[in-house]
């Protein structure tokens, strides 16, 4: 079904297509009628009976699908009866074409309705739900990997699952699942979905118990069965990803205190719901939002400040914290807690302590196994790009890599040159991993020097790493946007020269111990007026296309310009405090 | 008594013998509009090559004694023979006009003096009929374990039209030269076809199913994941020769234009000499050696072990098995992963399809009669021409040209060589199957599985009820081994230990009955002895392409049908020359498989016009929706 063509190619004769010709004039001649009626909202029998006829010929129109479903609701005729009829029909014309969304929306729409007619019987309810299903199973038996078919089936179980919640006689739908996941992945393994269902069924949703609990060291094993035999699936190394990254929830990586602030780091973008400080509620603010969330929603973030009017004095905190996360879909809430010490960022003693956030023990255990047994794949293999790809991402997630350990990425991209730039990012963003552990060596009054990485974009994760920086270079990368450096409130020095930053020269006024900051070289405009930190003393606008008279610029972007002056050297332009 | 009517007489082509390959001449011949006279002097269809019920086969397997029943000496059709004697008597007198008792026995003396036309000679034909058979034995409770065997006995022949045994039984290939014949000729509308289910292979460690499919190596539960990887590794890279769709991922169907497979032009690529040893080429592969045998015995299904006196694999040819195999894989049958076929009945009911066809086309059909005679037209130059022949019952047949099986026109018994190609086997009827699991199977016992090793690879081929070979409850093995040496004593101690072997595992199955024979073709090149007045006559008539001669069932590939066809369209063109059609797809297929699917949208047509015509009044709707079930 996949890679293979919709219809067969022979070319029929002349014969064949005139008489096919003939047919379908006939039909559009009844398509046409049949618009007409709905055009003058003719609403009867007759009508509904032209439409089964013209679905029966010809099942992919979506406006006769919705003429039939007006003239469904607007009948006097018994309900469930017609449904059950229209039950016939979809499914008659399923069976002809399973790819086309308008019959697939007809049939969600009919068992709505069906459901509602048969509340309160529940054998009825059952058998309809169960005929549902079996149908879903059929017809998975011929396309695999048919994805209207699969969030048929999802919608179906949900409302099996909802509607036996109270039941005790409810059959085991977590088994159902589990089995239907396991005979399709062993009929073919290259099938998302099914490995996806299993995900599915291994997670928590909703603050509840994962639905079922299968044995990690089995599923690893099994799945690498599947890496062995095509190790150049996604789907099985996507599996693969999950077990071994993809099911953590996130979790605190440190807390630290900038001028007499509290800051709060976690390992993924979450949501809190309800935090505590020493014991009493408070609240915070997100400083380090998910990427592309907007100013209007940065509910999502990395980085949280506690919002406060005192000064934070104690030695030791204790932060309870209610989190929502969001992984595959799925919404999952959890607790986090620190208890101790946090960071104190203006002291100037070095410190990894935000590189110190220790995978569990079991974990790493784990992860170590997997790296031998893709480091033995990779014998056998050794162009396998999901391979390379797998045990880079573990060693990743194991240790922090020397820079010149990170040759795979090139290999990668070289054997897979239509993801070349994916490698490149995520080499770049290694690199600042190895750079940034570096820097926090020699403590914060050193300056951080990230640039010509080729970076597009600061992760928030990244960012929330080097919080406490003070001197950051970021010259001659490739960002779009400030994006998570404008939470990088401990910021004296910025410069971000020659990159393709768009957007307003006023949005860094919001790190408020910036001193100087070097914009030169970007696609800056200027529109807002801000009121930059009283301690900014100098700024580059220089070579921005869109900044073209700085004096202008100047008196656009600042509440007191006459306090500004330009300083023009050699190619350079500075706007110095006087 | 003449059988047969003067019109009859007249044909093109006379073929003699029911064989599966002189079936496929024949349709092919009529199916061109030439006339077919089709003969053979057995009394069931299938030469060689036939499946028989089991008093037959007894019977032919050298146990008369069992095979005899009431009313011995006519022998009609199967279940006419279930009746009391009375019974069938009466009722088989109608059915029987054109044979009497008294031609069958007519003396060969009589027609000795049949006087032969103006003009024309007579070449006599050996009266005697040898097959390619020999050593047959037929042994019921061959290991004397059951207690009810004379039950069982009577059970069994009560009803003997339940069992179709092969004497050589044959499968084919999903996606083969034959299976293309037998869909475009329309022969295979006549037969039903059983997938086979699984391979396994006997080694030391027990039956190990082999897997075939990337599905299956992933499930696979013996192999190693390193082993997987070589198997897998060794198909992808041997892909460019041999396409399948079952072993490709997503990636590799093209979906992803950077991991699109490029396959090296030249095999030279893979680094594979084409008249190399294959088993060498496996090694330089990385496969351990099992796989090897895998490989080379259940995909390839190579008949010989690697040992010197017989014959190696070549890259070549494995290469060539390799993709016959690979290309048929699932292409038929749901849950069937071999891509091989059982023609369900036998292989008999092949050439019958074939015959069949022929006779659709006025070929006309007489069994029980032999040729005494070949007829020959002096020509003005003074050489003689074929024009025809004269039947044991005397009449004389009109035709140019000449098919005949090799056993029928044999002159002069050619001394068996003790050094040809031979197949040893070995049919049993057991109280279970033999492979662990119902249905059709193959299971192939690589030498070294077993200890001391066997002289040379033994296929086991399982049958049970689902293929019309057997009744309910019984399963059939046939066990066959290739052989080149001579048999020696003991001809089936390799055979006898692998059924032991494979009872040892289920020890409560009975054998019921054994037959053992040895199969061995004759040499068509020595066929007759070229010096006496008939064999020069022959030998002249096989030059100038007049006559042709079939070879027996080959010994080796044992379990394939691969030559069948090939033979059949070789002596069709050398007939009628290559570029006159073989088998042509008859008018009223094409014409089906064009309608088809436009039948529904045609009926659908109608409808509505009948419907627009009485656009006033209008059904109930529940009672459009009854119909549309009901179609």
């Amino acid at each position: 079904m996949h890679g293979r063509v919709k219809k067969d190619v022979v070319e029929p004769t002349a014969e064949e297509k005139a008489k096919q010709r003939e047919q379908v004039r006939t039909a559009r001649s009844l398509f046409a009628k049949l618009l007409d009626l709905r055009q003058s909202q003719t609403y009867n029998d007759q009508a509904l009976e032209m439409t089964f006829k013209a679905l029966q010929f010809h099942p992919e129109f979506p406006t006769l699908w919705g003429y039939r479903r007006e003239l469904l609701t607007r009948t006097e005729k018994p309900l469930e009866e017609l449904l059950k009829m229209e039950m016939k029909l979809v499914e008659k014309a399923l069976r002809r074409s399973q790819k086309v969304y308008s019959i697939w929306f007809h049939r969600k729409w009919a068992i709505e309705r069906l459901f509602q007619e048969v509340e309160g019987d529940e054998a009825k309810a059952q058998s309809l739900l169960n005929t549902e299903l079996e149908l879903c199973n059929q017809l998975l038996e011929v396309d695999e990997r048919n994805f209207h078919c699969w969030n048929h089936r999802m919608y179906v179980m949900d409302l099996m699952r909802t509607k036996g919640k109270h039941d005790p006689n409810q059959m085991d739908l977590n088994a159902i699942d589990l089995t239907l996941s396991t005979d399709l992945i062993n009929k073919n393994f290259s099938n998302y979905s099914a490995w996806h269902l299993r995900t599915l069924l291994q997670q928590p949703v909703a603050g509840e118990e994962p639905r079922i609990k299968l044995n990690l060291e089995e599923e690893l094993e099994w799945v690498q069965q599947g890496i062995y035999t095509e190790p150049n699936d996604q789907s099985v190394w996507l599996y693969h990803q999950w077990l071994t990254l993809g099911s953590t929830s996130p979790e605190i990586i440190h807390c630290a205190v900038l001028q007499g602030e509290l800051y709060m780091f976690f390992s993924q973008a979450c949501r809190l719901t309800s935090t505590s400080l020493n014991g009493s509620s408070g609240r915070f603010e997100a400083i380090l939002p998910r990427r592309r969330s907007t100013a209007r929603v940065r509910s999502w973030a990395v980085g949280w400040r506690f919002v406060t009017d005192d000064r934070i004095v104690q030695k030791t905190v204790e932060v309870e914290v209610a989190v929502e996360s969001c992984g595959t879909g799925i919404l999952k809430q959890s607790q986090c807690t620190f208890k101790g010490q946090p960071i104190d960022l203006d002291s100037d003693t070095p410190s990894t302590a935000t590189f110190e956030h220790q995978l569990p023990l079991e974990q790493s255990e784990i992860l170590k196994a997997e790296l031998a047994r893709i480091e033995e794949l990779l014998e056998i293999e050794p162009d396998c790009r999901w391979a390379l790809l797998a045990r880079m991402r573990l060693q990743l997630a194991c240790s922090i890599p020397e820079e010149t350990t990170l040759e795979d990425f090139e290999r990668m991209s070289s054997l897979d040159p239509l993801r070349a730039n994916f490698y490149a990012d995520s080499k770049a963003n290694a690199v600042l991993h190895r750079r940034s552990y570096d820097w926090s060596l020699e403590g914060w009054q050193h300056p951080l020097n990230l640039a010509n990485l080729g970076l597009k974009h600061l992760a928030p994760t990244a960012a929330a790493l080097i919080f406490g920086v003070r001197i950051l270079k970021l010259d001659e990368n490739a960002l779009k946007d400030f994006g998570p450096l404008l939470g990088l409130a401990s910021l004296i020095e910025l410069s971000v020269s020659r990159n393709q930053i768009r957007g307003d020269v006023a949005e860094v006024f919001a790190l408020k111990r910036l001193q100087r900051i070097d914009l030169s070289w970007n696609f800056l405009s200027v529109g807002i007026r801000g009121s930059p930190p009283q301690t900014l003393r100098e700024i580059d606008m220089s070579g921005n296309p869109n900044i073209l008279d700085l004096a202008d610029a100047l008196d656009l972007l600042m509440v007191d310009p006459a306090s500004w002056k330009l300083q023009v050297e050699a190619g350079q332009c500075l706007a110095c405090r006087q | 008594m003449a059988l047969l009517t003067d019109d009859e007489c007249q044909a093109d082509v006379v073929v003699l013998g029911t064989g599966l390959t002189e079936s496929i001449v024949a349709a092919a011949v009529a199916r061109s509009g030439r006339r077919v006279l089709h003969l053979d002097a057995a009394e069931t269809y299938g030469g060689a090559g036939r499946s028989l019920p089991l008093r037959e086969y007894i019977a032919w397997a050298g146990d008369a004694r069992d095979a005899r029943m009431p009313g011995d000496g006519v022998q009609a059709g199967g279940d006419l023979r279930s009746l009391p004697r009375h019974g069938w008597q009466r009722l088989w007198e109608p059915f029987a006009p054109r044979r009497t008792p008294e031609t069958a026995e007519m003396p060969e003396e009589t027609r000795e003096q049949t006087e032969v036309p103006e003009g024309q000679r007579a070449f006599a034909l050996s009266p005697e009929r040898t097959e390619c058979y020999a050593e047959r034995s037929f042994e019921w409770d061959p290991f004397q374990q059951m207690n009810g065997i004379r039950r069982k006995k009577n059970e069994l022949l009560r009803n003997p039209s339940a069992f179709s045994l092969d004497l050589s039984p044959r499968l084919l290939y999903g996606r083969s030269e034959h299976v293309d014949v037998l869909i475009e000729s329309g022969v295979a509308r006549y037969l039903e076809f059983q997938g086979l289910k699984f391979t396994r292979v006997l080694t030391s460690e027990g039956l190990i199913s082999v897997p075939l499919t990337k599905s299956e190596i992933f499930q696979d539960a013996h192999l190693s994941k390193a082993e997987k990887r070589m198997l897998m590794r060794f198909i992808t890279s041997i892909q460019p020769y041999v396409s399948s769709l079952a072993f490709q991922s997503a990636a590799q169907l093209g979906v992803d234009q950077a991991a699109k497979i490029k396959g090296p032009s030249d095999q030279s690529a893979l680094g594979m000499e084409l008249d190399g040893s294959w088993r060498a080429f496996l090694q330089q592969q990385n496969l351990s050696e099992r796989l090897q045998d895998f490989i080379t015995y259940s995909i390839c299904l190579w008949d010989w072990a690697p040992t010197e006196a017989f014959p190696q694999l070549s890259c070549r040819e494995a290469l060539e098995r390799l993709g016959a195999f690979i290309s048929s894989l699932g292409l038929y049958g749901r849950g069937t992963s071999m891509p091989l076929l059982f023609p369900m009945y036998g292989i008999g009911e092949v050439s019958q399809g074939y015959t069949r066809l022929c006779a659709v086309h006025r070929g006309v059909y007489a069994l029980r009669t032999r040729a005494t005679h070949l007829l020959a037209q002096e020509e003005e130059d003074g050489t003689m021409q074929l024009s025809g022949l004269v039947t044991c019952r005397g009449e004389q047949i009109k035709a140019s040209r000449l098919v005949a099986a090799c056993g029928e026109l044999l002159q002069d018994q050619v001394p068996s060589q003790s050094s040809s190609q031979h197949c040893r086997r070995m049919t049993v009827l057991l109280s279970s199957p033999p492979l662990g699991e119902e249905g059709v199977s193959l299971c192939v016992v690589p030498p070294q599985s077993l200890d001391p090793p066997l002289q040379n690879v033994v296929q086991v081929l399982q049958l049970d009820f689902s293929s019309g070979a057997c009744p309910h409850g019984y399963f059939l093995a046939h066990l066959s081994q290739a052989s080149i040496s001579d048999p020696g004593p003991l001809p089936f101690a390799d055979l006898d230990r692998v059924l032991e072997e494979l009872l040892k595992r289920s020890p409560k199955t009975a054998c019921i009955f054994r037959c053992r024979y040895l199969q061995r073709p004759r040499d068509v090149a020595t066929r007759w002895d070229v010096s006496t007045r008939t064999g020069g006559f022959m030998e002249r008539c096989l030059h100038e392409e007049r006559l042709a001669v079939v070879s027996d069932p080959p010994a080796v590939p044992q379990l394939l049908a691969v030559q069948e066809v090939h033979d059949a369209r070789r002596i069709f063109g050398s007939f009628f020359g290559a570029e006159s059609a073989f088998l042509p797809k008859p008018q009223h297929v094409a014409e089906e498989e064009m309608s088809g699917s436009l039948e529904e949208l045609e009926h659908f047509n109608q409808q509505m016009q009948a419907q627009e015509a009485q656009e006033a009044q209008e059904p109930p709707v529940a009672s459009l929706v009854q119909e549309d079930a009901e179609q």
